[in-house]
């Protein structure tokens, strides 16, 4: 369903909060927040360049290849993007099988 | 300074790939993806780049003294300073760092960030009492942020999956502060009491 063969590596990688990014092709790319303990940049994922959106999620596996989407925020330091462009990132996560309620949305003021 | 000094984490990148019917998604609540306008790219913010390149002496004694013009990111700050304090060898020089992002984090209330890089410390460093790589004011948050029982977070998770939304982020931020104790714990078990340690093996059974 997610473009992602092994839903293992999903259930992995949504184990605890993540961060993400929507790259100028409108691919997702995610990355848990901690890893060994070092918190990880947006800049990482990108290697600095420009995105369309980038934020933090909290994503929990329900089981069977279902994913809650807990949360979703635009907080990236890095990026500082417009709270606009969280609705980017719902539309596409959704268009995965990950959808966020507006409750579970919260846009934080951006650049 | 790169990242991957820290290890590999290149390897947990995950990709989501673009569904075909994502190119057709040009429009969604009026943002155009394709837009250049609506690119974020990297924030410049000289000032926060002569702090996060001149040292974290300079930086230190700034955010110390909130002679910060108005608009400035202490957040930013906070994560630079993080990562410079992550990717410092030197014992000094990251304490320095350390102590400029659990400021920053101060300042705008982002306890777990603080928490967290100094649970970092004590594990590059090891515990010291009354330093930043002193474990104690990470069990205290726990303990404060999480005031459960074990058998009480037992039954708070139990059928988690038929709870509202609201109770399993609950349970999940539970679960992240959690995780920044049981790196501790797999370090330095002296410095983890039981009832922390309850908790933490009630951890799995968190979504």
């Amino acid at each position: 369903m997610l473009g992602v063969d092994n839903s293992e590596t999903l259930d992995a990688a949504f184990e605890l909060r993540v961060k993400w990014v929507v790259c100028l092709d409108n691919t997702i790319r995610i990355v848990p927040k901690h890893i060994d303990g070092v918190e990880i940049s947006h800049a990482f994922l990108t290697n600095g360049e420009e995105v369309l959106a980038a934020g933090e999620a909290e994503i929990v596996a329900m089981g069977d290849g279902d994913y809650l989407g807990a949360q979703i925020t635009n907080h990236s330091g890095h990026y500082e993007p417009p709270a606009a462009s969280l609705a980017l990132a719902v539309a596409l996560f959704a268009n995965h099988g990950i959808v966020f309620d507006e409750d579970a949305q919260e846009p934080v003021a951006g650049s | 300074m790169s990242p991957l000094l820290m290890g590999d984490p290149i390897t947990k990148v995950t990709e989501i790939d673009k569904r075909p019917d994502v190119a057709a998604l040009t429009s969604v609540d009026g943002i155009d993806p394709i837009d250049p306008a609506t690119r974020s790219t990297p924030v410049p913010g000289d000032l926060l780049e002569e702090l996060l390149r001149s040292g974290p002496e300079h930086a230190l004694e700034r955010v110390r003294s909130g002679r910060v013009p108005a608009g400035f990111s202490l957040q930013r700050l906070g994560e630079g300073a993080a990562a410079n304090a992550s990717l410092e060898e030197g014992r000094r020089p990251a304490f320095l760092w350390a102590e400029t992002a659990i400021h920053a984090f101060d300042l705008v209330g982002d306890e777990e960030r603080a928490m967290a890089l100094r649970t970092l410390l004590v594990t590059r460093f090891g515990p010291e009492a009354r330093s930043l790589s002193d474990p104690e004011p990470v069990m205290d948050w726990l303990k404060r942020s999480v005031p459960l029982t074990p058998d009480e977070l037992v039954e708070r998770a139990r059928d988690w999956k038929e709870k509202s939304r609201e109770e399993i982020l609950k349970l999940r931020q539970i679960k992240n502060r959690l995780s920044i104790v049981a790196r501790l714990a797999e370090s330095f078990p002296e410095c983890v009491d039981d009832e922390t340690r309850g908790l933490l093996d009630v951890r799995q059974q968190l979504p």
